[in-house]
């Protein structure tokens, strides 16, 4: 699942992971661009949005790589919810860089949108987005990997 | 009032035993700089900030640290997967199993329960940020040996992104903290 990018140049990477998420049917609807910020994917990978923030430690370099339709659409919800953690973390303190929240709102947008799709199909990420049937107790919790239901 | 959600927010995928690196992950559940720690310290420190700025980010910093213990006790959670009697006697973590089994009980990697005596809250904003970037810096540092120990990539690879979250906090508070220095507060 991850793939080791010590001792490689991570730059010729981006397309391939763009590939990998984008071949399913998710909505990106990002039109705001900043030179300042790592894209989502980049983001979760190295832990940080901020490219003037990044301080990896020696040469360690991850890309998570994952398999299923199921994991791949959780994993661009998971990249777009560590994108808002970090903005808001800045936001926080900067809370009047109008820019930086544009780029937080639409963010937040296609997080919603693709959450939307996920949970229709795999069940609630949220109490409040039970379906028909009380499915909120149904497995897997997140500390269960796959395949790994009996706890 | 907080809201759960079913998902990690660093993907968790380990599938080989590693009962040492399962005992020495504990250091970062509930040692002195762990994860534990550093969600209760923000979360607790919080009320006595002065502006809003303040009670923003030590709220979000401690649900990211909540987050972080979620990761953490996943990893260990699935380092001792399916673990027998001699290997839990091989690793050391026969001692946790004696009263804990295979319960997640927060210590550090020496079998120290958790302590309220690793945090301070101290009611001064500049105090307490000041002791907030110290323990940014001793979690990061800890992380770092715990790369060290390993040559894994399903453990590097999530513990180089809990390093680099330190090192994002860590300057966070720093902005805050020369803010507040300038204010007077």
């Amino acid at each position: 699942m991850y793939f080791d990018e010590r001792n490689m140049d991570y730059t010729n990477q981006t397309n391939s992971i763009d590939n990998n998420i984008y071949e399913i049917d998710t909505i990106n609807i990002i039109n705001n661009r900043n030179d300042n910020l790592f894209n989502a994917q980049e983001g979760l990978n190295k832990g940080n949005m901020f490219k003037e923030l990044y301080d990896p430690y020696q040469n360690n370099v991850f890309k998570i790589e994952v398999n299923t339709k199921k994991d791949k659409l959780l994993l661009v919800i998971q990249k777009l919810e560590f994108k808002l953690i970090d903005l808001s973390l800045y936001l926080d303190i900067n809370p009047n860089d109008k820019e930086m929240y544009l780029i937080f709102k639409e963010t937040l947008e296609e997080l919603k949108k693709n959450k939307e799709i996920y949970e229709k199909t795999y069940g609630p990420l949220c109490l409040e987005n039970t379906t028909e049937q009380y499915n909120w107790p149904d497995d897997p919790w997140p500390w269960m990997m796959e395949g790994d239901n009996n706890v | 009032m907080f809201k759960y959600e079913k998902i990690l927010e660093y993907p968790i995928d380990i599938n080989k035993k590693d009962l040492r690196m399962a005992k020495l992950l504990y250091e970062q559940l509930g040692g002195a700089n762990g994860e534990i720690a550093a969600s209760l310290r923000y979360m607790q420190q919080r009320y006595t900030m002065p502006c809003k700025k303040g009670r923003a980010l030590l709220t979000d910093i401690a649900l990211e640290e909540l987050n972080h213990v979620e990761i953490i006790s996943s990893m260990i959670k699935a380092l001792t997967k399916d673990a027998t009697i001699k290997e839990l006697k091989e690793s050391g973590l026969d001692d946790l199993y004696a009263s804990h089994n295979k319960g997640l009980y927060p210590q550090s990697s020496s079998s120290i329960p958790f302590k309220a005596d690793y945090i301070a809250v101290t009611g001064n904003p500049l105090v307490d940020l000041m002791e907030d970037m110290a323990a940014e810096e001793k979690a990061r540092a800890t992380y770092e040996n715990l790369m060290n120990l390993t040559d894994n990539p399903q453990l590097l690879a999530p513990l180089s992104f809990l390093r680099q979250r330190e090192v994002v906090h860590f300057n966070r508070f720093k902005e805050l903290y020369l803010e507040y220095k300038k204010k007077g507060y």
